[in-house]
């Protein structure tokens, strides 16, 4: 059997053992390994990949050809998938309880694989849907109108995607990508070709978490098993984010062709990143306002992926590249958050700020854990976010787009608003007496997260590593990379290991100022708030509790605005339209049905018969 | 073994639905096993003729009482008949077993009766090779299937039939008044005959009957607005009698509408026919999705999906491309095993537990396991999930659409298809995550049957590739028209 089906299918097939034999130990055995098999073949083709440039197989199936292609953009893609994949598979060894969950996260995984791994349209869709299968499945045990938003909202957008794949094997009679390229360049005319990137725009936004068609997103993550929501999280949203890349592949030329530009960016790529923008900003002050830690992550996931499509939304090279890069690093901290929540709620069984406190003392591995996926996210070196994030600033910076950089600017503003309240509350202050006698991580939990640390540390402090890579994507330096350690744009450097060498020296002198300096005072908990200044509100504000209420009355106008209200009055409006049709319809009168039988004839006559 | 044996697909049924009053005295038991016991045979021949017509690749014609067509009339059983009345056999065969079951009410003497005639009825609507034949056919499926609705005695249900009479009445009639206007025009009955001097009739008559011949033809298909005795009678039926509405009567209609269209596509305003059945078809899909959504009635909504479903097949017949019917075909198949399988199940929930409200599926993933998965598989297929057989066909008509340049209607298409998913959605999550009542036992017989069904329902979405030469092979029977005229051998008084 071919290599690339191996990769593909073996989490499935891994799935499908797991739930058929369902015996506690085999099981887990059997689902990891689903996710460890494609990881090492990845690791294993990548030599063979280097020399060739591209690994293809293609199998007629259905009577449709299907084709497979392992190239570096797919494999830096697939790799992702394979290290977050194994990562959330093991840390369900700890939180997962039945052979169902281990069927549906795995093939979800699969599906992500397929995607990553198809080079043809109609593959591209079948694997998209098998995910969302296996992910909607995953949602739906935990919460039904989460499950329901997630799985209409998706429906929606692979019929979207469906329809525009249909519009473009009627004009190419083919699936494959290079085909597919082909045609929508020479023979597609300007409405159609605006059509399928707007059904396409819908499609990979509703999985990417792109604003407005998000809201699905904040349940279904926090409604299932967080250890699959690092795979959901990391990996799923990816496939919206691959998508996009996609456009550029099959249609972007014939865009940028048909519309030009706006500023500096492509008109249609403008869209694409001012939509990013707005997803950066409302997830950010949503995730500000959240009182669930799981709540606090989903929103925060998703504003980070509007990083991700404004660097594509730019569309030159160096964007694109840095886009990658966030979504690799993306994919390491969002995981490590996820695998976080489900250690603590795995050691607590509680969700919200209100009931947690000084969890640092007692989880000292998980909080150190924890203070690396904060620094990441945050965009503070050495950390991989932090490199990924200067990357598009100085992208979207250097094409004098200067909305799109103030979006992104308030983006991280708004991270360290959120992710102080994360560090804060649960690790640090008071902690609740029920919580005094919790345990670290398990041992699976904490592989798992050491697992995607790591990379987010290594990544950080020697770039060099990841650009090599994504320079092969592209063919050429996009990003010079002049020793492992260092970045270099022409317009802007970086190096990982002097900034790691001057943080040590930076937290050595604040050390020994810290041991010389004043005494300790002891501050009650209540008034962090206000940096020990006496409290003048009438409300009384702990870190714990409404932290940022002023910020919400503040945005008190705006927050009435609701996609999510929005769409759920359209679905009620569609059910009572629905209910009134058929009443009228199929009234239940015989008398009536014999008119619509004389009304038919009627328009037979008129018809020209 | 000569091919004229295939005249008993039609004989047996026939013969022995007369002898069942012979048997009636041995009770109940007596007459179902009778019932099992014809219908496995019908199986049997049913199989053995499609073996022949698929192994050899030519059509069976079979020539009654020797009279050569285009004087008598002929059965023509080529690739799609052979294939339609194995279906039409093997899902009779399984539901005279769940007949053992699910139907209590007396006489079972006329029921059996009933029973084979319709599908005789559906059988010969398939098989004929002659117009006339063909509406005498439908007459019988028809008026058989007005009985078997009122069979359940209750006041509903003789409303549902009375509705049914009154629609499928006018229907009919006015596909006679078409037949007798091409009759007239032509001076034949025959339908390979008919299809050579298809370009020669008067184009006002063909127009107008060809036109009438649909709209009769309509009604059977379910087509909007046509159909709206469909959910009345699909909910009052007794269970067994919904599948095989669903699953090969209305296919009968959709295939005589789909045959005589091909038929004359020579007449002048076929494609103005065509484009109004697409309409149609659109409406069909989305009307009966719609109804489908608020549904307080398991049976009833899987009545409106098995509209909807159909409205597809409708459409995809009447894209006028190679594409779009053999994917109406591919669509036909999966349709029948999805949906015998999702009413058998839902039909034996209505017996086992006395109702098929959709109160009565909470918690049915605990209390009857196996009747629960079957149906989520069953509605997982009909959403048109990958992995599931409808997935194949429903994309092949998708594209076929897009295709043939109907983009806006495969929009509303899926569309629709988004609200349907919704109300499976709502199903399987009352099913698997609602508590419910206590352990059920579940039939042996049925749960073999059920199973049979979901295992060809996977086997097919995972390994579709036999399944989709077969539909194909069918599908052009039923597009290449020019074959079929050949085939039937016309002594040489064809144009």
């Amino acid at each position: 059997m071919n290599e690339l089906l191996i990769i593909i299918f073996a989490p499935l097939l891994g799935g499908v053992l797991a739930w058929a034999l369902n015996v506690r130990g085999i099981r887990e055995l059997l689902g990891v390994a689903g996710a460890a098999v494609p990881l090492a073949y990845l690791v294993k083709l990548y030599s063979e990949l280097d020399a060739s440039g591209q690994l293809s197989h293609s199998i007629d199936f259905a009577g449709f050809t299907f084709s497979f292609s392992l190239t570096h953009l797919t494999w830096v893609f697939a790799m992702i998938a394979g290290v977050v994949g194994l990562a959330s598979t093991i840390a369900m060894v700890s939180t997962s309880r039945d052979g169902y969950e281990w069927l549906f996260a795995l093939m979800s995984l699969t599906g992500a694989y397929g995607v990553f791994l198809s080079f043809d349209l109609l593959g591209f869709f079948i694997f998209w849907e098998l995910m969302t299968v296996g992910s909607f499945m995953m949602v739906l045990k935990y919460s039904r109108s989460a499950g329901l938003k997630y799985f209409v909202l998706s429906v929606v957008g692979a019929f979207a995607m469906f329809l525009a794949i249909a519009k473009i094997y009627a004009l190419s009679g083919s699936f494959a990508f290079p085909d597919v390229a082909n045609a929508v360049y020479y023979a597609m005319g300007r409405g159609d070709l605006a059509l399928v990137f707007g059904l396409f725009l819908v499609a990979f936004g509703v999985k990417a978490g792109m604003f407005p068609l998000h809201v699905w997103a904040p349940d279904a993550y926090s409604e299932t098993n967080q250890s699959y929501t690092a795979m959901f999280s990391g990996v799923l949203s990816k496939t919206g984010v691959y998508g996009f890349i996609l456009i550029y592949m099959l249609i972007g030329y014939r865009l940028m062709v048909e519309f030009g530009a706006f500023r500096s960016a492509p008109k249609f790529g403008y869209i694409i990143a001012f939509l990013g923008g707005l997803t950066i900003i409302v997830g950010g002050l949503l995730a500000a306002l959240q009182e669930d830690i799981r709540k606090l992550f989903a929103y925060s996931s998703i504003s980070q992926i509007g990083y991700i499509l404004v660097a594509f939304g730019v569309g030159t090279s160096l964007s694109i590249e840095a886009g990658i890069y966030h979504a690799i690093s993306h994919a390491l901290f969002k995981g490590l958050f996820f695998l976080i929540v489900a250690t603590i709620i795995y050691r607590t069984g509680k969700t919200t700020f209100a009931d947690m406190g000084g969890l640092a003392e007692k989880m000292p591995f998980t909080f150190a854990m924890a203070f690396v996926a904060i620094l990441s996210l945050a965009g503070i070196p050495p950390m991989a976010g932090f490199v990924s994030k200067w990357l598009i600033f100085e992208a979207v910076i250097s094409q004098n787009l200067p909305i799109l950089g103030g979006m992104v600017f308030f983006g991280s503003a708004i991270g360290f608003v959120y992710l102080i309240r994360f560090t804060y509350a649960v690790w640090f202050g008071q902690r609740p007496t029920d919580l005094d006698d919790t345990k670290d991580a398990p041992l699976p939990l904490a592989v798992a997260m050491a697992i995607l640390a790591i990379p987010n540390i290594v990544f950080g402090i020697a770039p060099g590593l990841v650009v090599k890579e994504l320079n092969k994507i592209f063919g050429g330096e996009i990003v010079t990379s002049p020793t492992l350690w260092e970045l270099n744009l022409g317009f802007g450097r970086y190096n990982g290991l002097l900034i790691l060498v001057w943080l040590i020296v930076g937290l050595l002198i604040a050390a020994v100022i810290y041991f010389l300096g004043a005494p300790v005072r002891k501050v009650p908990v209540t008034d962090t708030y206000q940096s020990g200044n006496p409290v003048t509100m009438e409300y009384n504000l702990t870190i714990r509790r409404n932290f940022f209420l002023p910020l919400k009355e503040a945005l008190a106008f705006w927050l009435r605005i609701s996609f999510d209200k929005l769409y759920r009055d359209i679905g009620a409006w569609v059910e009572d339209f629905a209910e009134v049709m058929r009443n009228y319809v199929y009234n239940g009168n015989v008398q009536s049905y014999a008119w619509y039988l004389a009304l038919i004839l009627l328009i037979l006559a008129m018809w020209g018969v | 073994m000569n091919g004229q044996y295939a005249s008993l697909l039609i004989a047996l049924p026939l013969i022995s639905a007369f002898f069942v009053p012979l048997i009636k005295e041995l009770g109940r038991k007596a007459v179902m096993g009778y019932l099992v016991m014809i219908t496995a045979l019908q199986t049997a021949i049913a199989g053995w003729v499609a073996n022949e017509v698929y192994s050899t690749g030519k059509p069976i014609i079979v020539i009654a009482g020797g009279w050569k067509p285009p004087v008598g009339i002929n059965l023509y059983i080529g690739h799609f008949a052979a294939l339609f009345v194995l279906i039409i056999a093997v899902i009779s065969f399984f539901m005279a077993i769940f007949s053992f079951r699910a139907v209590n009410v007396e006489p079972v003497d006329k029921y059996a009766m009933l029973f084979l005639l319709l599908m005789l009825g559906a059988t010969g609507m398939i098989a004929t090779g002659d117009i006339f034949n063909l509406f005498v056919f439908m007459e019988i499926t028809a008026i058989s299937a007005y009985a078997l609705t009122a069979y359940n005695k209750t006041g509903e249900a003789a409303e549902a039939s009375m509705k049914y009479i009154v629609l499928g009445g006018i229907g009919s009639s006015f596909f006679l008044i078409g037949v007798a206007l091409i009759y007239g025009a032509t001076g034949t009955l025959n339908m390979a005959h008919l299809a050579q001097l298809a370009g020669a009739i008067d184009p006002t008559v063909a127009q107008v009957g060809l036109a009438l011949i649909i709209f009769g033809l309509a009604v059977e298909a379910e087509l909007f607005p046509l159909n709206a005795w469909a959910p009345d009678a699909y909910q009052a039926a007794p269970h067994p009698i919904t599948v095989m509405f669903s699953a090969f009567v209305v296919k009968a209609g959709l295939y005589a509408i789909g045959r005589l269209l091909y038929l004359f596509q020579g007449a002048e305003g076929w494609s103005g026919l065509l484009r109004l059945l697409v309409i149609l078809a659109t409406l069909t899909v989305i009307v009966a999705e719609l109804s489908a959504l608020r549904q307080k009635d398991a049976k009833r909504m899987i009545a409106y999906s098995s509209i909807g479903q159909v409205g597809m097949i409708a459409f995809a017949l009447a894209l006028g491309t190679q594409a779009g019917v053999s994917a109406g075909v591919f669509h036909m198949v999966n349709h029948a095993i999805v949906k015998a399988l999702l009413f058998l199940t839902v039909g034996y929930v209505g017996v086992a537990l006395g109702g098929t409200a959709i109160e009565n599926f909470q918690g049915l993933g605990k209390r009857m396991p196996l009747t629960a998965l079957t149906i989520t598989i069953g509605s997982l297929a009909t959403v048109g999930i990958p992995l599931f057989n409808i997935f194949w066909s429903k994309i092949r008509i998708l594209l076929a659409g897009v295709e043939a340049g109907y983009s806006w209607s495969v929009a509303l298409i899926l569309g629709a298809s988004v609200v349907e998913a919704v109300y499976y959605f709502r199903l399987v999550h009352t099913m698997w995550f609602v508590e419910g009542g206590g352990r059920i036992r579940e039939n042996f017989a049925i749960g073999v049957i059920a199973i049979f069904l979901a295992a060809l329902i996977i086997v097919i979405g995972v390994y579709p590739n036999d399944v989709w030469t077969i539909v194909q092979k069918a599908g052009q029977d039923l597009f290449n028209v020019a074959n079929y005229i050949k085939n039937v051998p016309l002594m040489g008084v064809g144009a």
